[in-house]
């Protein structure tokens, strides 16, 4: 885990690596391993009556007055309008604003969790994992508790260089929660209901804390290029900063188009596919896309790209599985018997690992500029012209294809494979609709849907038939849960698949890229309720699924506490 | 006289209560003392004077629930009026527990005069429709007492509707017509029995749209939960009453490719061309276009249904769906985001799904969708999508009659009173199934119609 963490320091265009290393570093560093071992007897800790470690997990209970006065705080909600507001105009007293409202908040919002992990029932809170994210917790409370005041925008890199630590050393919070969570869930214990709620409000809250940090850190960024570039006239503190003509404000942009959207992130679910299945020898779903394919919105586009990402991925998978080269023909129905064993394992429950933050701009914007390849798609009917409200697109913004993901080079028998078979599989659809208060995002596929008595199950964590999956997270020490890190995955490892197919292996991202880990859609509802928005499946057994994903336009406040429900009707 | 619950307690104590004992509760208050005890209150054989009508409902529903089967006797509980003995039977047969039929029954029922078809033919008919009539003889009577009970507690002024009072009258009369019926024991009874089921069931063809009627013009007299909840007891005991009957008419000559009312090989295919074909034809001649619609998925599907729910079913979506989608598509053409040359709106797309434990239909039409906030309101009864000004002219106007049959169900005119998806819902639910929405916002609308396998062996439910 240490050599991990000092091979792959996270680089950022404008910080330099040396200040990654954190003084709490080594000390998670420390408990990671200790918990890892621990975690496999968690059974045994369970049955004898000493708390589990004395690990630093284990806070003073008199130390806990700090927490209390944090927690009762407001926490003071966000907008997405105000977060572009800082961004507009950025200039040093804003930025600093920025920090100092960032500094403020984030101990508030850790000292909620921080008291709602203490009220878990003690001997969940006994539990290795939960430990360990108790620990990280109180350490990144203090860190920041105790961070004095920014004034200056020297002080503004030191925070930063904090606040980007804090994010990195998180990375490992998901996958230890699900992991806590899913042993503590059993009837001894807690619920699976309680389990899934406790899990849904801390990553929920984590994205509202990962938006605050991550907004100020690309704003940071922009505002120390633009005095970079710009030298002559930045003399003065008051450098201003505009929106990029993108339409970026740091990771929040405020011309996001369907289309692209959607388009993106169809490019990187194929080459899930090709990268998961390359022994398939069949070429992904195509990916369609009609309705108001030009609908113009602001958002954080790392959202909802997150939740296009799952749903694509679980289309794919079941559409290869129902119509891939050895199953059924795609005019009579499925075989029951093949979409029985999918029920039994882990149907529609995919979400994939790869290493985070490896490259330049991992959390930033620029990078996602070259993302902007948009195939020529087909507006069917009714498509941008009647929505008026909607700024039209400028062609200056569609940028050219990019070149940085090679595209995938098939072995000769599996092309010969394909032609065999002679088939495709059949296309995903996706329809947008737009409206003057909402987007909808319909994703349709034939992949054989799935049994309405298991629509309950649906948005669990931790439900029984999650359980299959804790090995994998086991084998997956973190997750950032973000779209990026499956780019980054994948141009990493885009030049090693065919050097590694040749001579048999598979490298060691692709294994653990495929991993399935039972948290894809549950994550995803949290994503699309976190800017007030909803997420709903409807399945046609023996058919396919549709996913509608809305998202609610205006200034939509951040949603931190759990609604429940998956909406639409 | 007036005995107060002091002087009751006594009484209770004794467990002899003198013969002559009248009691008197005024409110429902006074009775609270003895609502745990109501098989002391039988046991002392007190005659009741009771001017709160809703307590002799209480203690009789009490008696009842308390299981000492004693139910004869309860209707010991008197009352000093002839127009209060005269609903004592309605009670007592409301609160007697319903039978619950399975479909597998209903299934055996059928299959056992279909089955022995070559020797004993006449005989196993015979015996089924014997078989078939002593349960609804037993049956019917009870369902429509709590029809006629659960309209007699509607407010005063609701009953008092034309609409709503007949309805009363025609389940009052229903109820009192079979429960003097004597017991199919043979051939004749039976007969009997059969044709006076026949009458009855075509007498109520009409209750639906004259429920409706009633409600829309009671409108402001009640709140619409307790609407609802009436109506929803209502359409559901209605289909289950008519899904007993029916069948045992049907069962009386047999149909091949069907047991009774089921049909055992129903293509939801060619009931979908059918039923789209009919709207069309309706829409075009009110709007002048229509929507082609495609079908697609598994078209070979056959399951077991009865067919005239689906058929309900289809016609409503489909009517909705066509008129969306014209309006949507002519509202975009005059607002110039289609173009004018653009003559036919975008088809309807319908998908059959067929899976291991049902089948699943999907109508997907581009009209628009339905904004969130009138989301949560389509099932409501008297929801409806046709403008209210244009609706309440409409009603009086001569031309609109080919609207009023786009809005109408196969039930009879139920010109935009509303009724259309929610029964369509209870309909879908009936057998197990659900019917549920969902939006595409300035797009188009899905609807997911989920029709379970009725002809499982291990089918449990209930009619």
């Amino acid at each position: 885990m240490l050599a991990l963490n000092s091979q792959r320091p996270m680089m950022r265009s404008t910080l330099g690596t040396a200040h990654m290393r954190i003084s709490n570093q080594q000390s998670w560093n420390a408990v990671l391993p200790e918990t890892r071992q621990k975690s496999r007897s968690f059974a045994a800790h369970q049955t004898s009556t000493a708390p589990a470690a004395k690990s630093s997990a284990t806070r003073g209970f008199y130390q806990n007055a700090v927490v209390e006065k944090y927690a009762a705080k407001e926490t003071k909600l966000v907008t997405l309008r105000q977060l572009t507001v800082f961004g507009r105009s950025l200039s040093l007293e804003k930025l600093l604003r920025s920090a100092n409202y960032v500094r403020e908040e984030l101990p508030v919002r850790l000292a909620h969790r921080i008291i709602d992990i203490q009220h878990l029932p003690f001997i969940v809170g006994t539990n290795p994992h939960i430990q360990l994210i108790y620990s990280l917790y109180w350490q990144a409370f203090e860190a920041f508790r105790t961070f004095p005041e920014i004034k200056t925008l020297e002080q503004n890199r030191a925070f930063c260089r904090l606040v980007e630590s804090q994010l990195q050393t998180h990375l490992v919070v998901i996958p230890q929660l699900a992991m806590g969570m899913a042993e503590a869930s059993t009837p001894e214990h807690m619920s699976s209901e309680v389990a899934d709620r406790f899990l849904n409000e801390m990553l929920r809250s984590r994205i509202g804390r990962r938006v605050l940090a991550e907004q100020h850190i690309a704003l940071s960024d922009t505002y120390e290029q633009s005095i970079s570039n710009g030298s002559h006239n930045s003399g003065n503190a008051a450098a201003l900063v505009d929106e990029d003509e993108d339409g970026w404000i740091g990771i929040v942009n405020t011309r996001c188009r369907a289309a692209e959207v959607v388009d993106r992130v169809s490019v990187l679910a194929k080459r899930w596919f090709r990268d998961t299945y390359t022994n398939r020898g069949v070429e992904p779903p195509e990916v369609r896309i009609d309705g108001h394919v030009n609908a113009i919105f602001t958002y954080i586009p790392d959202h909802i790209e997150y939740i296009l990402f799952e749903l694509f991925k679980n289309s794919m998978r079941f559409t290869l599985e129902t119509h891939g080269p050895d199953t059924a023909t795609s005019t009579s129905p499925p075989r029951n018997q093949i979409v029985h064993n999918l029920l039994d394992d882990d149907r529609l429950f995919g979400l994939t690992w790869n290493e985070p933050g490896v490259l330049p701009g991992y959390s930033k914007s620029p990078i996602r500029r070259n993302y902007h390849h948009f195939e020529q798609s087909v507006p069917i009917y009714g498509s941008e012209h009647h929505l008026t409200h909607l700024e039209p697109i400028n062609p200056n913004h569609i940028l050219p294809p990019r070149q940085d993901l090679p595209e995938p080079i098939l072995s000769p028998s599996s092309q010969q494979r394909q032609s065999a078979a002679g088939k495709k599989l059949p296309p995903i659809l996706v329809t947008v609709g737009a409206n003057r208060n909402d987007i909808t995002f319909r994703v349709s596929d034939q992949g054989g849907g799935f049994a309405h008595s298991q629509m309950q199950n649906l948005w669990s964590y931790t439900h029984a038939s999650r359980h299959v999956f804790l090995h994998n997270l086991e084998n997956m020490p973190k997750l950032a849960g973000k779209v990026e890190e499956i780019r980054h995955t994948q141009h990493n490892s885009a030049s090693t698949i065919e050097s590694t197919n040749k001579s048999g292996g598979r490298p060691f991202e692709l294994e653990e890229n495929s991993l399935h880990l039972g948290l894809g859609l549950p994550m995803s509802r949290v994503y699309a309720n976190y800017w007030g928005g909803t997420i709903g499946v409807h399945s046609m057994h023996g058919y396919g699924t549709d996913a509608y994903i809305k998202i609610s336009l205006g200034n939509q406040a951040e949603h931190l506490t759990y609604r429940g429900g998956d909406g639409l009707a | 006289m007036k005995v107060y619950p002091q002087a009751a307690g006594r009484l209770e104590q004794q467990h002899s209560p003198p013969e002559d004992c009248m009691m008197t509760l005024v409110s429902r208050a006074h009775f609270q003392p003895y609502m745990s005890r109501p098989v002391a209150l039988e046991k002392m054989g007190l005659s009741f004077l009771v001017d709160d009508d809703l307590a002799v409902d209480c203690v009789a529903e009490r008696i009842w629930r308390s299981g000492s089967g004693v139910l004869a006797r309860a209707s010991g509980i008197r009352t000093n009026t002839t127009w209060a003995s005269a609903n004592s039977r309605v009670h007592e047969q409301a609160a007697a527990p319903i039978t619950r039929v399975t479909l597998a029954r209903l299934l055996d029922l059928g299959s056992s005069s279909t089955n022995s078809s070559n020797n004993n033919n006449a005989n196993a008919n015979i015996n089924t429709t014997r078989e078939s009539a002593l349960l609804l003889h037993a049956e019917l009577p009870k369902r429509l007492a709590r029809r006629v009970k659960a309209i007699q507690k509607l407010p005063f002024i609701v009953g008092v509707n034309p609409h709503i009072r007949g309805i009363y009258q025609l389940y009052l009369d229903s109820f009192e017509t079979l429960s003097n019926l004597p017991e199919p024991d043979d051939n004749d009874s039976t007969k009997l029995f059969t044709t006076t089921l026949k009458d009855l069931v075509a007498s109520h063809t009409d209750v639906i749209p004259r429920l409706a009627k009633g409600f829309k013009e009671c409108g402001k007299y009640m709140s619409k939960e307790d609407a609802a909840e009436f109506l929803d007891g209502m359409i559901y005991s209605r289909i289950a009453i008519r899904v007993l009957a029916e069948h045992h008419l049907a069962l009386q000559d047999p149909i091949p490719g069907y047991i009774g009312v089921l049909n055992t090989s129903l293509s939801p295919t060619s009931l979908l061309k059918q039923t789209a074909d009919y709207v069309q034809e309706l829409c075009e001649i009110n709007y002048g276009i229509a929507p082609e619609f495609e079908l697609t998925g598994h078209l070979d599907t056959r399951i077991t249904y009865i067919s005239n729910h689906l058929e309900y079913i289809f016609m409503e979506i489909l009517k909705n769906a066509n008129r969306a989608t014209v309006e949507h598509f002519v509202k975009l053409r005059q607002s110039g985001a289609v173009s004018r040359t653009e003559s036919f709106p975008p088809p309807i797309q319908i998908t059959v799904a067929r899976g291991p434990d049902d089948v699943t239909i999907r109508f997907r039409d581009r009209g628009g969708g339905i904004p969130p906030d009138e989301m949560s309101r389509v099932f409501e009864y008297s929801y409806t999508t046709v403008p209210k000004s244009e609706l309440d002219t409409d009603l009086s106007i001569f031309s609109s009659q080919s609207r009023q049959a786009m809005q109408a169900g196969v039930g009879g005119p139920i010109a935009g009173l509303g009724f259309g998806l929610p029964m369509s819902r209870i309909y879908a639910k009936y057998f197990g199934g659900s019917l549920e929405l969902k939006s595409v916002g300035g797009h188009g609308l899905d609807v997911f119609l989920r029709v379970p396998n009725i002809s499982r062996s291990d089918n449990k439910h209930i009619i």
